[in-house]
């Protein structure tokens, strides 16, 4: 297939860019996929604004004029114009009226610079995935949400530990940050032995047969799970996580407009 | 690609089981040497082996073996350990699970095939494939007949080697890089079909199943996971165009009822993925569990765990198969804990839904059809400022292979509760790809025991963790084997889900657990990361 791709290329004289031979396998995709160069891309656009944009639409995926040249396996196939180039040297419309076969080679290429950025733009991995606006919410219920049923102040304080918080993240990272707060305070657990006394400090490790912590005096101590090993914890972020199964989406909204307010 | 415009085999059917049975009859004196794998004994799998992807045609994970049991667990020990070298700095998790014929043990990671012995993991041959590329994710392993053995690559390759040496026989093509398919499934073998699946998910492609021959690799049916306009299920779409990019790809092995000759698959999720406002409907049959007639891949029934899904939660859990009662009658019932949180009992006759229930909690349904199946609720579709959603898109459960146990009646399965927000990134008229994505948050692993019955939990063991994402193995020593969170191979007693013994392997367990008897020895094999760990029993 390499050697296949090579002949096309030479026979075409269209040349792809050095490194772009090797396989690339760590990826999804051919190992030989085209590596968008954005100049060339930035070039392309400007060929497709000038001839392609009304019957393929503004993102290649195609009107009921032009088809979808995201899903084009001609498109997919391509690399650096060596399918396009033929293709349009047969002929196809173009809305300036200029021959298609007038398209130089590196008109081409640009193009097909700019078809596998689109196509990139739909891949999981997208360079152009945003979270968009989440301040949907009405402050004055997030308020009310925070200082009612639930319950945020008895831990937190718009004064205190949230004072200034709608300026220290986007609202995006407010939004995860809230729901799924960071671990700021390890989870503590004692541990009573059957016989001995209890030794209390932060969790190290717990799995269902051993538990180990590090106490006050950053000793590391380590037990074998028995039946008479008793484990008491406490997890800051319990309530947290007890929170998930109450919000309604609304209530999630509403108190992100809330803590963005707080500036 | 062209093997998509292949019809299936509609010749009569008595003429069919004529050349079926002089093609067996030909395989039988022209292939199988003394103690090979006969589709025969591949219908009555021997405790010797482990020789298919499930260890059986049913997908149970149950063996009948006990020398290791609740009682002497204790006295396992380690036989031996073999890492998979592949010389290469691409993903070598061992994500298939071994099978073993003749005392010979073959697995792979993608690209790479191993043989080593059974008994002591000495390599016999390792076969390396070179690679045009591919989503290198995982390999679920080999499907084996006669002296021959079947994989695919991640460059879309079906491969077959010789068994004795690892000598590659013939490769074909079965689907198109070019359009970021890969290869992930272990081939499962069915009297003279080879039976291939493909992955891929980046692009809106059509998912499909497809029979190959044995011998020479060439097409023998294909079934599509989306119809043809004025197809039954085209009603699902709202045109030609979305069925033709619908997604539903066959990435998980499926099971096989010899009686019914039906092949039962999950299929994967609809394209585009998390924006589905282009493809408004149900989308059948994507996210569902189909029966196909194993010789012609015609679709015999269906039933869909999520209609009309956006979140990535693949229906491609292994459709388990047993036989049950229910309301005093004995039924033939499959049963699938599933990507989205719900838990399916069915009538493997018809497909008709006995058992919906939920094996964790979710808050995305607002009900079930008539038919059982879960409804979602718009609210909780990917939006653009976001939805909160549980679970996450890696799911309640993902393709780590269940178990079930006839002689406990329960259903194990990891699983783990998670809550995400799914977001809405691409608001066009006509998204494409992904189009969203969801942002994880909090989780915890939990390994749940299904009574098939009520649907009903009947323990539940929360392990201390958040991922619940690993294989399981029961036996009738009362035992049931699988991974936790912290590195650990642990055995459960499979009646009560108390812990009873582990090794901790350094590495998360990352494939199905096997067991098999050999030399009256038992023997219990799992994999972490890029290593296989053999536990045995030793007999005095």
């Amino acid at each position: 297939m390499k050697i296949l791709l090579l002949l096309m290329v030479m026979r075409l004289g269209v040349q792809a860019p050095a490194g772009q031979r090797a396989p690339v396998l760590a990826a999804p995709g051919p190992g030989d996929k085209q590596t968008v160069d954005a100049a060339a891309a930035d070039r392309g656009k400007t060929t497709y604004l000038a001839e392609c944009i009304t019957c393929h639409g503004p993102k290649a995926r195609g009107t009921d004029m032009g088809a979808d040249l995201i899903r084009s396996l001609l498109v997919l196939r391509d690399r650096f114009g060596n399918e396009l180039l033929p293709f349009l040297r047969k002929g196809h419309p173009t809305q300036s009226k200029t021959p298609s076969a007038a398209l130089t080679q590196a008109q081409v290429a640009d193009l097909s610079h700019f078809l596998k950025q689109r196509f990139a733009d739909t891949l999981r991995s997208s360079p152009t995935y945003r979270v968009q606006d989440v301040l949907t919410g009405n402050v004055k219920a997030g308020a009310e949400y925070f200082n009612g049923a639930g319950k945020c102040n008895s831990c937190h304080s718009p004064t205190g530990d949230l004072a200034g918080i709608g300026k220290k993240y986007d609202p995006p990272t407010l939004q995860q940050r809230f729901l799924f707060p960071q671990r700021t305070k390890p989870i503590t657990i004692t541990v009573t032995p059957g016989s001995g006394p209890s030794v209390s400090g932060t969790l190290v490790r717990i799995d269902d047969f051993n538990v180990s912590l590090r106490d006050s005096s950053g000793e590391y101590r380590a037990w074998k799970r028995t039946r008479d090993l008793k484990i008491d914890r406490s997890d800051p972020l319990a309530t947290h996580v007890e929170l998930l199964d109450r919000y309604t989406d609304k209530n999630m909204h509403d108190v992100v407009a809330y803590l963005e307010s707080l500036k | 690609m062209s093997g998509r415009e292949c019809k299936p085999d509609r010749a009569q059917p008595l003429k069919k089981m004529k050349r079926l049975l002089l093609a067996l009859a030909l395989l039988a004196t022209t292939v199988f040497g003394q103690g090979s794998l006969t589709p025969a004994r591949l219908l009555q799998p021997s405790t010797d082996s482990w020789p298919t992807y499930n260890g059986d045609y049913s997908g149970r994970r149950f063996s009948t073996l006990s020398k290791v049991n609740a009682n002497n667990i204790n006295s396992l020990s380690l036989a031996w350990v073999f890492r998979a070298v592949t010389g290469t700095n691409l993903n070598a998790t061992i994500k298939s699970t071994p099978l073993v014929v003749n005392g010979v043990m073959y697995f792979t990671v993608p690209d790479h095939v191993w043989a080593i012995d059974a008994r002591t993991s000495r390599q016999i041959w390792h076969y390396s494939w070179q690679s045009q590329g591919g989503d290198h994710i995982g390999n679920r392993g080999v499907g084996i007949l006669g002296n021959w053995l079947f994989f695919e690559t991640p460059d879309c390759h079906l491969v077959s080697l010789d068994l004795k040496e690892g000598k590659e026989r013939w490769r074909q093509k079965i689907c198109d890089l070019n359009q970021y398919y890969f290869a992930s499934v272990a081939p499962v073998i069915v009297k003279n079909h080879v039976i291939v699946g493909v992955s891929g998910d980046d692009l809106d492609i059509p998912g499909y199943l497809q029979a190959r021959s044995p011998e020479t690799g060439e097409l023998q049916w294909q079934w599509n996971a989306s119809p043809k306009p004025g197809e039954p299920g085209s009603e699902t779409w709202p045109n030609a165009e979305a069925m033709l990019h619908g997604g539903g790809m066959t990435w998980v092995p499926s099971t096989y009822d010899p009686d019914l000759n039906l092949l039962y698959l999950g299929t994967g999720n609809p394209q585009p993925v998390i924006a589905g406002k282009g493809r408004k409907g149900d989308n059948l049959f994507t996210e569902s569990i189909v029966a196909l007639n194993a010789d012609t891949g015609k679709l015999a029934w269906h039933f869909q765990p999520s209609p009309h899904d956006t979140h990535d939660w693949d229906a491609v859990q292994t459709p388990v198969l047993f036989d049950g009662e229910v309301n005093g009658q004995p039924r033939k019932l499959l049963a699938q804990a599933s990507r989205n949180g719900w838990f399916f009992v069915l009538d493997r006759t018809n497909g008709k839904n006995i058992i919906t229930s939920e094996y964790v909690k979710t808050n995305w349904t607002s009900g079930l059809d008539s038919k059982g199946q879960p409804i979602p609720s718009p609210a909780k579709e990917p939006q653009l400022d976001g939805a909160l959603v549980s679970p996450n898109q890696g799911g309640a459960a993902n393709w780590h292979p269940p178990s079930f146990s006839p002689e406990t009646g329960l259903f194990y399965v990891n699983s783990t509760r998670a809550f995400s927000v799914y977001y809405i990134f691409d608001d066009d008229e006509k998204p494409q790809g992904w189009g969203g994505n969801d942002r994880s948050g909090f989780s915890e692993g939990m390994m749940q025991a299904i009574d098939y019955k009520t649907g009903k939990v009947r323990w539940s063991h929360k392990w201390e963790g958040a991922i619940g994402r690993f294989g399981v193995l029961s036996t009738a020593g009362n035992l049931v084997f699988t991974g936790d969170p912290a590195n650990n191979f642990v055995a459960l007693n499979a009646r009560t889900g108390e812990p009873l013994w582990h090794a901790n392997l350094g590495a998360p367990q990352s494939n199905g657990p096997i067991t098999f008897e050999l030399d009256g020895s038992q023997y219990v094999v799992t994999a972490a990361g890029d290593t296989l760990f053999s536990f045995v029993m030793l007999t005095r």
